[in-house]
């Protein structure tokens, strides 16, 4: 055991004094190399320390993966199966739908990890960081991932509590796709302002995976409706009332001529003195011109409405068209809908 | 005389171009309560009584022939009236034509006579005449005005004859189909003599019944 003690350590000592300059993915790269080479703790040295930077030179998450996933079979052929399975909870909590590589990794450590997965009680939730939808038509989904069977309560209330929708209450296997179609839980638009989707696993325990919340920014785009069709006109369609204008023209032809019988005297007259009698003459034919006014009053004309119909049925047509149309316009007003990150909530009882 | 004739020729020519129509004639009676103020430059006199007359017309390719004949019995009107009662006689001959539809353009002579037991004073004058037809229903009722002037004029009175113009504005009804048509009319017809401030004036409500032939 000393001298391959004494060789661990000087792989270790010589691997830690090229550390500072190396890079997480340079040292990630030497680890997998020690690993294939069966230079089990030189790259046990390599991958750990690539797991120990930070940012900015931290390694990204699915770099960390792949490093969690190489350490974990090598602390397992290293017969350290603690270790081993401390590095794969660590993976399942970074990545719960992650799977180590068949290809690459031999039965014993995909086993490993599908047995610490399924004791690894994970919640994560994934949501698009912009989604823009028509209310009632579309969908705002986030994917709620778990890596054992757990049931879940995904809800979404404003920021101050108030609840807005329950969207999900049930058992989540190994995913859920959560769908919102944008309308509170009266169906209605929500207002414009900040809201938290919290998913919670049900009952909540303290060893059990943590409530998680998402602030949701959600502001309103509402669409333009639509202008009505132009009803009906030109050449092709007929007049379907008669004109006014023939009944102000009798009513303006008998006003003239009354007047004129009273004004005679006065336009050619040299006194102005005339008959009252006149007025008699007048008046009839002031009750002639309103006779003539009533008698044109504009009238529907039944052969050019029937004429017309085909036409204003195809136009109606157009009309209800564009009124459904503004209906669900003014009903399924866009939303977008910009995430927050994913953050831990408050256990709750 | 010269005004006259540019007058007739104007309404001629109009006429003339206007499209061939049918030969119409047209029948016309009248029955009319009529008022005549004379004011000579001695007392002023008012007399009122009936009259009647009609005329007859005939129309051919937008020209118009026509004459026509009033005649009234006239008395004092008033418990003052002192004037003596008189007989109205006046008799017109006029052509013209149908210058638009609306439009009816004549010229004529017109003679009238103010005829008592021992004088008759007789006015002889050319005149031109306007006449504007508004349907109210078409084919039914209309109303129309005509104005008139004199184009020259005379009287046997010393004191000379000036202008006389005048105007008649009514309306007219013809039954749907009908070819008879009624007319009820208020015309005033003013004219000057020679003297400042002497005139005389004739009123006239007329009820009038008609006929045309086509």
């Amino acid at each position: 055991m000393a001298p391959r003690a004494l060789t661990a350590l000087a792989v270790l000592v010589a691997a830690a004094s090229h550390l500072p300059a190396q890079s997480a993915n340079d040292l990630l790269q030497q680890g997998v190399r020690a690993y294939q080479k069966l230079e089990y703790d030189a790259a046990v040295a390599l991958l750990r320390e690539s797991l120990l930077r930070q940012e900015p030179a931290a390694l990204a998450d699915s770099q960390r993966a792949r490093a969690l996933s190489y350490l974990a079979a090598t602390e397992l052929f290293q017969q350290q199966r603690d270790s081993a399975a401390a590095a794969f909870r660590i993976l399942v909590r970074l990545d719960p739908r992650y799977r180590p590589d068949e290809l690459i990794f031999p039965p014993q450590v995909t086993n490993l990890y599908e047995e610490v997965r399924r004791s690894t009680k994970v919640l994560n939730v994934q949501v698009p960081p912009v989604t823009e939808l028509h209310a009632r038509l579309e969908w705002f989904t986030a994917r709620v991932v778990t890596t054992s069977v757990q049931s879940v309560t995904a809800t979404l209330a404003r920021v101050d509590g108030t609840p807005v929708r329950m969207l999900y209450d049930g058992p989540v296997a190994d995913s859920l796709s959560l769908k919102w179609d944008g309308l509170t839980e009266g169906g209605t638009l929500p207002e414009e302002g900040r809201y938290v989707l919290h998913v919670a696993p049900r009952p909540a325990t303290q060893d059990g995976p943590r409530p998680l919340q998402v602030t949701l920014d959600i502001t309103q785009v509402t669409a333009d409706t639509l202008p009505w069709p132009p009803p009906p006109a030109g050449p092709g369609v007929l007049p379907e009332r008669t004109s006014a204008t023939p009944a102000l023209g009798s009513l303006a032809a008998g006003a003239i001529a009354a007047g004129a019988v009273v004004a005679l005297p006065s336009l050619f007259g040299r006194s102005g003195e005339a008959t009252g009698a006149r007025f008699a003459v007048a008046a009839t034919v002031s009750v002639a011109g309103l006779v003539g006014f009533f008698a044109h009053q504009p009238r529907p004309i039944e052969a050019n409405i029937r004429a017309n119909a085909p036409a204003r049925a195809d136009w109606q047509r157009r009309v209800d068209q564009v009124k459904a149309d503004n209906a669900k316009r003014r009903g399924s007003a866009r939303l977008v809908i910009r995430a927050g990150l994913v953050t831990f909530a408050e256990r709750t009882p | 005389m010269k005004t006259l004739a540019a007058t007739c020729a104007l309404v001629l020519a109009a006429s003339a171009a206007s499209a061939q129509r049918p030969l119409t004639v047209e029948l016309r009676a009248d029955a009319a309560m009529l008022w005549v103020h004379s004011d000579t430059g001695l007392t002023p006199t008012s007399l009122r009584g009936p009259g009647f007359g009609g005329e007859g017309r005939i129309a051919v390719n937008g020209l118009l022939f026509g004459v026509g004949l009033l005649e009234g019995q006239l008395k004092p009107a008033g418990a003052a009236g002192t004037a003596p009662p008189l007989d109205l006689v006046q008799g017109t001959a006029f052509v013209g034509g149908q210058v638009l539809p609306w439009l009816e353009l004549t010229a004529g002579p017109v003679v009238r006579a103010y005829v008592t037991d021992s004088t008759t004073e007789r006015w002889v004058y050319w005149q031109a005449r306007a006449r504007f037809d508004a349907p109210i229903v078409v084919g039914q009722l209309s109303s129309y005005l005509e104005v008139w002037r004199s184009l020259a004029s005379d009287v046997n009175l010393p004191t000379g004859a000036g202008r006389i113009q005048g105007g008649e504005a009514g309306v007219v009804f013809q039954p749907p189909r009908q070819r008879v048509w009624l007319r009820l009319s208020y015309r005033m017809d003013d004219a000057l003599l020679g003297r400042p401030g002497a005139n005389e004036t004739v009123e006239a409500i007329t009820l009038s019944g008609g006929i045309a032939v086509p």
